[in-house]
């Protein structure tokens, strides 16, 4: 196969695993956006960093020695000061400003339009309850309405979890004793699924969950127990 | 012994005042420590105080590492010991500045 073959077939095969229902980058929610929005930066950054890297080495082998005792100065101002420190501190400072700005806005603030639930993961099930259902109690299935932000206060009865919903948000241990809440959001109805990013034990492989979003008439029955 | 100080003193003290900022941030959260001084919420002028007294501890070590007082016979240990001065200073801004920019208790 001629090596442009191999680079097409080795990329497809390479982006085939950033497809289906755990894909970060198969994004359904503002969350996840945001947070699939640094990663295609971050990506795009490593390449091109990357092919400067490669370039630098293969310019290593290409060009002539240089008289480095003629300009010792210049040679450590290029290669020391300026692209063995200052480029690696503006780039961890752009990364750093990036991820600062993005975790702000992944906060979940006051809002009055936020539904509230509860998840508790335990071995190996996770139960949902409902603020606007008291009593109602699912389990591995968390229902939620589409096209609006949810909070989920996240707990576990155990060991440390981590509930992880990748199309929708980012992920967030669930702490013994502690409950820590996650915002998320889906932009239309349909099945989610959902997993737990810490392993556990066992049973681990197969403790996930699916969330549910509903459109404003199944949420209103799904509230008003007419559905399972 | 004493050139090692020098080198070594501004990394160190970076690294108990990063240590205690961010330990202050947790009692700040682990503890729900609220209210207000001047207008301003406790929480937030606590973590501010700590940042800018971090700075101010390198600042003057900084200064001191300039001082020939405190320097050594070695020209490279003196380089060295003010390079890692600048580098704590740099160090303090930066890698404490989430404290005092973003959301103290999420």
């Amino acid at each position: 196969m001629a090596p442009r073959g191999v680079i097409l077939a080795t990329t497809l095969l390479a982006l085939n695993g950033c497809d289906g229902a755990t894909s970060t980058l198969q994004t359904a929610g503002p969350a996840a956006r945001v947070i699939a929005d640094l990663w295609w930066a971050m990506l795009v950054g490593a390449v091109l960093i990357f092919m400067l890297v490669m370039a630098l080495v293969v310019l290593a082998f290409v060009r002539r020695s240089p008289d480095v005792a003629a300009d010792e100065r210049g040679q450590v101002r290029v290669w020391i000061i300026a692209l063995g420190l200052a480029f690696p501190m503006v780039v961890l400072a752009v990364l750093l400003g990036f991820g600062l700005v993005i975790g702000e806005r992944l906060l979940p603030r006051d809002d009055v339009t936020v539904v509230q639930v509860s998840a508790q993961g335990q071995r190996w099930v996770w139960t949902f309850s409902y603020a606007d259902a008291p009593g109602r109690v699912t389990e591995d299935i968390l229902h939620i309405p589409a096209g609006q932000p949810v909070d989920v206060s996240i707990t576990t009865a155990d060991v440390i979890h981590s509930f992880w919903v990748p199309r929708l948000a980012g992920k967030l241990d669930a702490i013994p004793g502690r409950s820590n809440v996650l915002r998320i959001e889906a932009d239309a109805p349909g099945d989610y699924q959902g997993l737990s990013a810490e392993f556990s034990g066992e049973n681990y492989a197969d403790f996930g969950f699916t969330v549910r979003a509903h459109d404003a008439a199944g949420w209103a029955d799904f509230i008003a127990g007419e559905t399972e | 012994m004493k050139d090692l100080v020098r080198i070594l003193i501004a990394p160190l003290v970076w690294l108990a005042a990063f240590s205690a900022v961010y330990g202050l941030h947790g009692v700040i959260c682990g503890f729900a420590v609220d209210g207000t001084v001047f207008g301003l919420s406790l929480a937030r002028v606590l973590l501010v105080t700590a940042y800018v007294l971090a700075i101010l501890v390198q600042v003057v070590l900084l200064w001191a590492l300039y001082q020939d007082r405190f320097s050594s016979a070695s020209v490279f240990v003196n380089f060295v010991g003010r390079a890692s001065g600048w580098v704590g200073v740099i160090a303090a801004v930066w890698t404490m500045l989430p404290a005092v920019l973003t959301t103290y208790c999420g």
